[in-house]
């Protein structure tokens, strides 16, 4: 077997840490308790005794309808939050009806392009009883979910929950949609400013390192992408004279979690303590709750075989363990059917049971950081803290972030990785059983292999329901909104999302909704269509 | 040779599609890469304006139940005689099946190597060479 001297980011390490190799720390200052500042061992005194993390996995497939089945299925399994994933249009801002959507719709995660399809996805869930998760665009999230409070008689107030917030790296990785970047830049920032003021409790600013990791980014890469995106908004909505302390609290990371466990697990400490020191002392919140970051983890995609689909199983464990003892606030496993197809319920389940094990029969939630103090993780905690932060100014010396993307700057970091990536797997310097190593012949590899075969048809039942919206709707109410989205757009210290919710009360799709806000910002055509036409 | 590699409708896992046209390039072959979003007649466009010798389309999505038969009939009805050659980690044995049936020429699912696809286009390159270059 060969000797593996690096880790995955590739930080040289020794063979064994003694106590001079962390000769350097200072409790009090680069630890402190769980709860305290710098919070690098947890953001609560108690940790996991006092707030479990949250237990979720994702959903979302067919109708809205058939997704709220499975997510009061996933409740009656005792998930403690839902996780809500858009489909491919939807993710692209796209509606069911869209010519290049027909072969998608509903097959790998929910459509979701008008309100009707949230007030579908959530009947019968209580607005503030569960925390509610969305992998899916933002504004339209907020907008929904308060136009959904209005009607139901809620209080905004007291939703809890997040959604992925990307407006940066989107065109480069899984999720673009081609709007101009301006545009999504605008977007993001009034979907923090207006949760700031109605959805205090929503953490409306997800920074999502999640999909960007999986295109094979590294954890140095990792941390110091997201924290390049969060530094570009926030930059931004200071600019615009929101204060520091109105938003930060409601700030999340979404990370990845990799089969190189101590790494992983030093990452999450490592980016608590980045995080502590820059709100405090960059761009100088008071408030302590603005120091103390949520985390939340979704374990590694890419990190999963589509050969011997239980080790499948083995790695969501691995790496949930890490995300749990990196004291994160939410986790969710990657379900074992994933390289085929967003999770059947029976995936899911099993998914969401290795949270449930972790949590009841280990026994690791009874200390915080139960880790912490040893040689090797602190040595690797700095080492990850100091590597990314070098990158994070190494990036930002080179010009603003939005520049930077539309010059394809970060695309190039993405196509290096997935090439770095491949020539790792390829040479064999990184092992991935089943796939370099420890290979089965198909005929003997068939366990698990009937659940992960099974498949979603498109949902015909959804572009037909968009299709009678447009022919139901009243074309006046539908005018009136728009125009008004219109002269929003235009004025670019509006807030753009009370009228978002107007324009969804009168039934406007997602795209009408993009083109009415797009008409501030250039282009008139859509741009998908434009291109594959 | 020249080889055109697209992915079809709202599929948007690029890192196979990249990874291919990678191995390709590296390889020596000329690689168009037309990326995502991509529909059935913006591929035969880009196919017949930039003569393309192989068409390959990569799925991380099932788009191609939808997009692929219309593909194949496009080809057909311009008189295109392009090979087509579908990959991806989602495929299944019958959709191995079902892509043949439809004309595709090469199918690689989850597990297929770098040799493995570089001797396919080998072998396509020089049943091309014996028969002069499929052009219109």
């Amino acid at each position: 077997m060969p000797q593996d001297v690096t880790t995955d980011s590739g930080i040289p390490v020794k063979p064994i840490y003694r106590p001079e190799d962390v000769a350097w720390l200072d409790y009090g200052q680069d630890l402190g308790d769980s709860g305290s500042y710098p919070y690098t061992r947890g953001i609560h005194p108690q940790m996991f005794r006092e707030r479990p993390w949250i237990m979720r996995v994702l959903a979302g497939e067919g109708t809205p309808k058939q997704t709220n089945q499975r997510l009061r299925k996933l409740l009656a399994a005792g998930q403690t939050g839902i996780d809500v994933i858009g489909d491919s249009p939807t993710m692209s801002w796209l509606d069911s009806d869209h010519p290049l959507a027909l072969g998608s719709v509903g097959t790998q995660g929910v459509p979701l392009c008008c309100l009707d399809d949230y007030r579908e996805l959530l009947e019968g869930i209580p607005l503030d009883g569960v925390s509610l998760s969305w992998s899916a665009p933002a504004a339209f999230v907020v907008a929904a979910l308060a136009c959904l409070a209005q009607e139901r008689g809620a209080d905004p107030a007291r939703i809890r929950g997040s959604t992925i917030l990307i407006p940066l790296y989107c065109e480069d990785c899984s999720y673009s949609n081609r709007q101009p970047i301006q545009m999504r830049m605008r977007l993001a920032v009034d979907t923090v400013e207006y949760c700031a003021r109605h959805l205090p409790n929503f953490h409306a600013f997800v920074e999502d390192a999640y999909y960007i990791s999986e295109v094979g980014l590294n954890a140095v890469e990792e941390l110091a992408l997201a924290l390049v995106e969060a530094r570009a908004i926030i930059r931004t909505l200071l600019a615009k004279g929101v204060s520091i302390d109105s938003f930060a609290h409601r700030i999340a990371f979404l990370l990845t979690a990799r089969m190189d466990f101590f790494e992983e697990i030093a990452k999450y400490r490592a980016l608590r303590r980045i995080w502590a020191r820059m709100m405090r002392d960059e761009f100088g919140a008071k408030d302590p709750r603005s120091w103390r970051l949520t985390i939340t983890v979704h374990t590694s995609g890419i990190s999963l075989t589509a050969s011997q689909l239980p080790n499948n199983i083995v790695r969501g464990a691995y790496e949930a363990l890490a995300a749990v003892l990196g004291g994160c606030q939410a986790v969710e496993v990657c379900a074992f059917d994933e390289p085929f197809r967003v999770p059947t319920l029976e995936a899911a389940t099993v998914a969401l049971r290795t949270l449930q094990i972790i949590a009841l029969e280990t026994g690791i939630t009874r200390v915080a950081d139960p880790l912490g103090g040893s040689y090797y993780l602190e040595f690797l905690t700095r080492e990850l803290e100091e590597r990314a932060l070098a990158m994070v100014m190494e990036i930002e010396g080179k010009g603003g972030p939005v520049e930077l993307a539309e010059s394809g700057y970060f695309a190039n970091i993405f196509h290096r990785a997935i090439a770095r990536r491949h020539e790792a797997i390829r040479n064999g310097t990184k092992a991935v059983v089943g796939v370099n190593v420890l290979t089965m012949s198909p005929d003997e590899d068939t366990l698990l292999r009937q659940v992960a075969k099974t498949r979603l048809e498109v949902s015909t039942e959804q572009i037909e329901k968009v299709r009678e919206l447009r022919r139901r709707r009243d074309p006046i109410a539908l005018a009136k909104a728009l125009s008004h989205l219109e002269e929003t757009a235009h004025d670019p210290s509006a807030n753009l999302i009370p009228a978002i919710m107007e324009a969804l009360r009168a039934d406007a799709t997602m795209e009408e909704v993009t083109r009415a806000v797009r008409s501030a910002y250039g282009p008139t055509q859509d741009p998908i269509l434009r291109r594959a036409l | 040779m020249r080889v055109l590699i697209s992915l079809l409708g709202m599929d948007q896992h690029e890192v196979g599609a990249l990874t291919v046209a990678g191995i390709l390039r590296d390889a020596g072959y000329e690689v168009l890469y037309l990326g995502r979003f991509q529909t059935p007649q913006s591929i035969i466009r880009a196919a017949l304006e930039e003569d393309a010798q192989v068409i390959g389309i990569s799925c991380y999505s099932w788009d191609f139940r939808l997009f692929l038969p219309q593909l194949m009939e496009g080809l057909k009805a311009e008189g295109l005689k392009v090979p087509v050659v579908v990959g991806g980690g989602i495929l299944s044995e019958e959709d191995e099946r079902w892509l043949r049936a439809l004309g595709v020429r090469g199918v690689f699912r989850a597990g297929s190597t770098p040799e493995q696809i570089l001797s396919f286009f080998a072998s396509l390159d020089r049943s091309g060479q014996r028969r002069g270059r499929p052009t219109r």
